[in-house]
C-alpha cells in the first residue's frame, strides 16, 4: 500500500515539477505576477508536504529552504530576479533527481548545498542565518497538520478584501475561482455595505464574500489562496462540518415531525399550521433586525450543509474521484486487445455476409457498431494535451541562450491541441533537435539582428493545431533562414545532388534532413554535426508522419510536422496487386483513377498519368515488389499527396476504406524501406502497410543511381 | 459606442454603456449615472452585447439601484443582458432571489435571476 502511495506521490511530484518549470519561466516574462507566484509557492508547499507525509525527507527539507525563499517573495520582501529564477530552476531539477533517485540509496547533496548557499545570499541579510552548507541536512522538517488529511470538511470563509485589493492588481473573483477550484463551493457576494452614488469610491471594492466550501483540502489550502492578500484583508475560516461529524448531529427531528410519526397530528394538518406561521428569516427580516441578504447566506450555508450531509450519509460508495490514475501499461494493453478486437470483428462480418444469414448479419453489424465506440473510446483516453512537451522546450530554450549568448524568447500556441500519449512521447526527440538547430544555425547573435534591422531579441514560434486526423507542429524562427545556395553545393559535393540539376527550393531544403548532412562552419556542443536532423527525419517517419520545410533569407525557416493522431489504429484504403493485400494510409489518398493498358502506351514509358488535364507520375507497384501474375486489364492509380505533390501508385483493385490496427514488423524488417508496418486482415491473411513518402524516396534514389552509373 | 447618455421625449435617460464596465471608467460611469438620476425620475442603461465587465461594475450598478430606491426613482435596463455581465453575477456569487430593501422589497432586477 505504501508503495503505492510513494508511486502516486512520484507522479504526482514529477507534475507538480513541470508545473513549476511552466510557471517559473512564465514569471521571467512578468516578474510581477502574483499568481504565478502564488502557483511556484503552492507547488513547492504541496512538493514539501507530500514529501513528507511520505518519507522522502530529503526532499522536504530542500524544498522547505526553497520555499521560505518565496515565502519572502510572496511577502514582498524580495522580488523576482533572474538570479533567483536560475536558482529555482536548478531547484526543480535537484528535486527531480531526489525524486527519481532510488529509495535507500544516498544521494548526491553537492547540488542542492550549493543552490541553497545561492538561495540564501539573496535574502534580505538581517534575516540571514549565517550557517555553513553542511548544515544544510539539519533543517527541521515541517509539521504536516492534521488538517491536510484526506477528511472532507465543510468550512465557512467570509472572505472581506481590503479596499484597495482591485487597484492592487488583484481579482477577488479569481480568488473565489481558486476556492471553488478546492471542492464544491457555494459563493454569495454581500452588498450591504456598497454605499449609495455620492459616497461611493468605485475603484474600491465594497463587497465581501461568503462562502460555504467542502474540500478535502484542508485549512491551509484555504489559507494558501488567500496567501498574497491575507495581510491587508480580513479572512475568517470556520470549520463547520466534518465527515468525522457523521454520527455527532446534535439536532434532533422537530416537534411536528415527531407528532406525524406518532399518528397524532396528519401531515396535511401539519402543512396547513405551518402555512400560518412565517419563517425565521421572514420574521428576522421584518423586524429589521438582520437584512435578507445576510438571511439568504445563512440560508445557502444551511442548505449547503444539508447535501453534503445527506450525499454522504446516502452513498458514502459513490464518493470516488472525478478522475483516477492509472498505469499507462494497462492502457496500452488495453489499446492491444482492442486492435485485436478491432480484427476479429473484421473476421466475423467478413464471415456473416460470406453466410448470408439476415440475424447473424445483424448481430455483425451490431458488434461492429459496439467495437467502433470502444475503439474511439480506448483510443481516446491515451490522448493528452501537448502543453506539457511545450513547457520543457521553453526551459530549453532559456538554458541554450544563455549559454550562446543570445536573447531569445520562445511563444507558443496550441497549447491544448490533444495526441496520443506514445506520439507526444517520441515527438520529444525530433524537436530537441529542431529547436537546438534554430538556436544555434538560425538565431543570429544580437548584434547580427540590430545590423540586419532586426530586433535583439530573437523569437522562436512553437506551436500545434489540428488538421484533419493528423496534428500540425510548427516550429518557426525570426532567424537568418537556410542559405539554399550553400545547401545545394554541399549536397553536390556529397553526391545526393547531380549537378546542373534544377531542384525546387522545398527540395533542396529537404536535403538538410539527410544523414551527416551540415553546412556549419564549426561544430559546436549544440549542433553542426550533421546528426540532430537525420534523427528529426526518423522520429518524424517512425510516427508515420511528414515534414515541411520553408525559409526565406534572412527572415526565419519554418519547419512544419504532420503527425497523425494515433500510432495503434488507422483509416486506410486497403489494396489489392496480385494475391497480395496492401494497406495505404488514407489522410495522404487523395483519390483513386483508372488506368488502361491503353494509357500505359500512351506514357512511352515514362509512367505519367494524364489525370483531368494534369500530369501525375506513377509508380507500378506490382513491379517494384517483384508480383509476377499477370496483371488485369484496368488497373487503379491510387494518388496521394506526399510532401505537396501529387504521386499516384497504381494496384489491381482498391478494395475500400479498412481500419488498420498497426502490427510491427520487428527488429529484422526495421531498415525495409517503404514499409512502415503490418496488419492482420479479417481472413487471417497479412497486409503491408506501405509508407508513401518513404517508397517514393527509395524509388527516386534508385533512379537516380541508375541514372548515375 | 462611447460611454454617454441620451434623453427620451418621456423624460427617460437612457445610458449607454460603452464596451467595458471595469475600473478603468468606473468614476465616468458612476458620474454620468449619478448626474442621470438627479435629473430624471426614470434612468436606464443599454448595454453592448460584446461588454466587458469587471467587479466594479457588479457593485456601481448596486450602489446606483441604492441610489435610485432613495430618490424614488427607477434604475433598470434595456434589451437584454449582456452575457458578460450574466456571467460575472454567477461567478462573483451575486445571483440572488430574495428580496432587496432598497428595490422597495422587491426581488433585485439586476442580480435576481430576471435576466
Amino acid at each position: 500500500m505504501m508503495e503505492e502511495a510513494v508511486a502516486t506521490y512520484r507522479e504526482e511530484a514529477g507534475e507538480l515539477l513541470a508545473e513549476l518549470e511552466t510557471s517559473l519561466l512564465e514569471l521571467e516574462e512578468t516578474p510581477d505576477d502574483n499568481d504565478l507566484i502564488n502557483r511556484v509557492f503552492r507547488a513547492m508547499h504541496t512538493i514539501k508536504g507530500s514529501g513528507a507525509m511520505f518519507g522522502f525527507d530529503e526532499i522536504a527539507s530542500f524544498t522547505h529552504e526553497v520555499e521560505t525563499v518565496f515565502d519572502m517573495v510572496r511577502n514582498g520582501k524580495m522580488t523576482v530576479t533572474k538570479r533567483l529564477l536560475d536558482l529555482t530552476l536548478k531547484s526543480r531539477d535537484h528535486i527531480s533527481y531526489l525524486l527519481n533517485a532510488p529509495v535507500g540509496e544516498d544521494v548526491d547533496r553537492s547540488a542542492g548545498d550549493e543552490i541553497i548557499a545561492g538561495l540564501r545570499q539573496l535574502l534580505p541579510q538581517p534575516e540571514l542565518p549565517q550557517k555553513g552548507s553542511s548544515e544544510v541536512a539539519s533543517i527541521n522538517l515541517p509539521e504536516i497538520s492534521p488538517d491536510e488529511l484526506p477528511n472532507e470538511c465543510t468550512w465557512r470563509i467570509r472572505f472581506r478584501p481590503a479596499s484597495n485589493i482591485i487597484m492592487c492588481g488583484t481579482n477577488p473573483i479569481s480568488l473565489i475561482n481558486e476556492l471553488r477550484g478546492l471542492g464544491t463551493a457555494q459563493v454569495v457576494a454581500q452588498f450591504d455595505e456598497i454605499p449609495q452614488l455620492d459616497e461611493l469610491v468605485p475603484e474600491s471594492c465594497h463587497i465581501y464574500w461568503d462562502i460555504i466550501l467542502t474540500t478535502s483540502r484542508g485549512e491551509d489550502a484555504i489559507r494558501d489562496v488567500f496567501i498574497f492578500v491575507e495581510d491587508d484583508c480580513d479572512i475568517k475560516i470556520e470549520l463547520i462540518d466534518s465527515s468525522g461529524l457523521i454520527d455527532r448531529e446534535e439536532g434532533y427531528k422537530k416537534l411536528g415531525d415527531i407528532l406525524v410519526e406518532r399518528g397524532d397530528l396528519s401531515p396535511v394538518e401539519m402543512k396547513k399550521v405551518l402555512m400560518l406561521q412565517k419563517r425565521f428569516g421572514e420574521l428576522l427580516v421584518e423586524k429589521g433586525i438582520v437584512s435578507p441578504e445576510k438571511v439568504q447566506s445563512a440560508l445557502v450555508e444551511q442548505q449547503h450543509v444539508k447535501s453534503v450531509r445527506k450525499e454522504r450519509n446516502e452513498a458514502p460508495q459513490q464518493e470516488a474521484a472525478a478522475s483516477i490514475r492509472v498505469p499507462a501499461e494497462k492502457l496500452d494493453q488495453l489499446i492491444n486487445l482492442v486492435g485485436e478486437m478491432v480484427t476479429v470483428q473484421a473476421h466475423l462480418s467478413q464471415v456473416s455476409l460470406a453466410g448470408g444469414d439476415s440475424t447473424f448479419i445483424a448481430i455483425s453489424e451490431e458488434v461492429e457498431r459496439l467495437t467502433n465506440e470502444l475503439r474511439d473510446t480506448a483510443l481516446n483516453i491515451r490522448m493528452l494535451p501537448i502543453g506539457s512537451t511545450f513547457s520543457k522546450f521553453k526551459r530549453l530554450v532559456r538554458d541554450l541562450s544563455g549559454e550562446l549568448g543570445k536573447e531569445i524568447e520562445m511563444e507558443t500556441f496550441g497549447a491544448e491541441t490533444e495526441l496520443d500519449k506514445t506520439v507526444i512521447e517520441k515527438l520529444n526527440d525530433p524537436l530537441v533537435h529542431i529547436i537546438r538547430n534554430s538556436i544555434d544555425h538560425g538565431i543570429e547573435m544580437p548584434e547580427v539582428r540590430c545590423a540586419a534591422g532586426k530586433s535583439a531579441i530573437g523569437k522562436v514560434y512553437l506551436g500545434a493545431e489540428h488538421s484533419g486526423d493528423s496534428v500540425l507542429i510548427t516550429i518557426r524562427d525570426d532567424g537568418a533562414g537556410l542559405d539554399r545556395d550553400a545547401i545545394r553545393a554541399k549536397a553536390i559535393e556529397r553526391g545526393l545532388l547531380p549537378v546542373n540539376t534544377e531542384v525546387s527550393d522545398r527540395e533542396i531544403y529537404s536535403l538538410i534532413f539527410a544523414p551527416g548532412f551540415s553546412t556549419a562552419a564549426k561544430v559546436t556542443n549544440v549542433s553542426g554535426r550533421g546528426v540532430g536532423m537525420d534523427v528529426v527525419k526518423r522520429g518524424i517517419e517512425g510516427l508515420r508522419g511528414s515534414i515541411g520545410v520553408d525559409s526565406v533569407r534572412g527572415s526565419g525557416t519554418t519547419i512544419t510536422l504532420k503527425i497523425p493522431l494515433t500510432l495503434a489504429i488507422i483509416d486506410s484504403l486497403l489494396v489489392k496487386i496480385g494475391k497480395d493485400h496492401f494497406v495505404l494510409p488514407l489522410a495522404a489518398v487523395e483519390e483513386c483513377v483508372e488506368l488502361t493498358r491503353e494509357d500505359i502506351k500512351n506514357s512511352h514509358g515514362r509512367n505519367l498519368a494524364n489525370v483531368r488535364g494534369a500530369i501525375v507520375p506513377y509508380i507500378p507497384l506490382r513491379q517494384h515488389f517483384g508480383i509476377t501474375e499477370q496483371s488485369p486489364e484496368i488497373e487503379q492509380i491510387v494518388i496521394a499527396d506526399i510532401h505537396g505533390s501529387k504521386v499516384g501508385f497504381v494496384v489491381d483493385h482498391v478494395v475500400g476504406e479498412h481500419q488498420t490496427v498497426i502490427k510491427s514488423l520487428g527488429k529484422m524488417y526495421r531498415d525495409v524501406k517503404g514499409v512502415s508496418g503490418a496488419t492482420i486482415l479479417g481472413d487471417g491473411t497479412v497486409a503491408l502497410i506501405l509508407d508513401m513518402g518513404s517508397l517514393l524516396q527509395t524509388i527516386e534514389l534508385m533512379e537516380l543511381s541508375t541514372k548515375g552509373s | 459606442m462611447p460611454l454617454n447618455s441620451s434623453c427620451r421625449e418621456n423624460g427617460e435617460i437612457i445610458i449607454s454603456s460603452g464596451d467595458r464596465l471595469t475600473i478603468e471608467n468606473a468614476s465616468d460611469f458612476a458620474r454620468i449615472i449619478h448626474e442621470a438620476l438627479n435629473s430624471s425620475k426614470k434612468v436606464a442603461i443599454e448595454f453592448e452585447s460584446a461588454l466587458e465587465v469587471d467587479i466594479t461594475g457588479l457593485q456601481l450598478i448596486c450602489s446606483a439601484c441604492k441610489s435610485a430606491a432613495a430618490k424614488g426613482c427607477s434604475f433598470s435596463y434595456h434589451g437584454r443582458m449582456p452575457p458578460s455581465l450574466t456571467e460575472m453575477i454567477v461567478a462573483s456569487g451575486a445571483a440572488r432571489h430574495a428580496i432587496c430593501r432598497h428595490n422597495n422589497d422587491s426581488t433585485c432586477i439586476w442580480f435576481g435571476g430576471a435576466h
